[in-house]
């Protein structure tokens, strides 16, 4: 008990000097120089507690307390390189237009073994290729490209599925 | 008599030159590109034609295309021996260039070995010649 009432009286009188201490008026520079030089020859204080701070924790913290906008402004804008959003697969392909990439792969893999397309199997193609989903209709082209870049594939006629 | 026969030379002299002149005025440049193709090995290259001369070309061959979707543009050109180079795009930026081929216009496409375009480029000349059936 006496212990306790020693403590909160050694808490009120610090409490106290650290309110006249805050309502001093900031020192001139001169009385500056003169705290200095007289702790300069005064012996160094004890060592004081003191919390220590993550940056990183903090910022994390704030922004968890602000929400998602503050932490894009704080810390994602700040670093310059914000992750990569996950790419939107759509939605997934229709088991018609499944079925209609296993014909244009069928079809491709066919032709590119030939080395020909004949107008028939471009027309076959081109049909299969509009029943495609996106995806898979960009890629059987860009294929089909490719291979008839690289003089792997002749279309006869000038007739491209495409 | 020899005043009116100099106002008949004058007149005539002068109408002659109104006709050069309109001679002159219809002539302008005038031309038109071919279909060219240079392409590597790996089918990387580029091409390049216009659409008039294309059309109007003695041979079978040649040929220079664009299809355009709502995702993507697929361009090529073929050269009067055949051969081919296309590229495929999603990029929004070469899509728009490659909504802007017309009739008259010509076009060179950079592609790639992945057939992929690298860039299209619409080229709109007052030498060429709209393009005729």
């Amino acid at each position: 008990m006496r212990f306790a009432a020693f403590v909160l009286a050694v808490a009120a009188v610090s409490f106290y000097l650290g309110l006249q201490t805050g309502r001093s008026s900031p020192p001139t520079p001169n009385k500056r120089v003169n705290v200095d030089a007289a702790q300069a020859s005064t012996p160094a204080p004890p060592p004081v507690c003191a919390v220590s701070i993550d940056p990183a924790v903090l910022r994390a913290e704030i922004a968890r307390a602000l929400g998602p906008a503050a932490a894009l402004a704080s810390n994602q804008v700040a670093e310059q390189a914000p992750a990569p959003a996950p790419a939107d697969p759509g939605p997934a392909p229709s088991p018609e237009q499944v079925a209609a990439y296993d014909r244009g792969q069928t079809l491709f893999e066919r032709v590119l073994r030939q080395g020909t397309m004949s107008i028939a199997e471009s027309r076959e193609l081109r049909a299969a290729l509009v029943n495609m989903d996106e995806t898979s209709r960009l890629e059987t082209t860009r294929r089909l490209i490719q291979s008839m870049n690289q003089d792997k594939l002749k279309v006869e006629a000038h007739e491209l599925p495409f | 008599m020899k005043s009116h026969l100099g106002k008949r030379v004058i007149a005539t002299a002068t109408a002659g030159i109104v006709l050069l002149g309109a001679t002159a005025a219809l002539a302008g440049l005038k031309g038109g590109w071919p279909a060219y193709v240079y392409k590597s090995a790996d089918g990387s290259g580029y091409a390049f034609g216009s659409m008039a001369a294309i059309r109007g070309s003695g041979d079978s061959y040649q040929d220079i295309r664009c299809t355009i979707t709502w995702a993507s543009a697929n361009c090529s050109v073929t050269d009067s021996t055949g051969k081919y180079l296309g590229c495929q795009t999603t990029d929004p930026i070469m899509m728009a260039a490659a909504r802007t081929f017309g009739t008259d216009s010509g076009m060179q496409i950079n592609v790639n070995a992945s057939g992929t375009c690298t860039g299209i480029y619409i080229y709109n000349f007052s030498a060429w010649a709209p393009k005729a059936p």
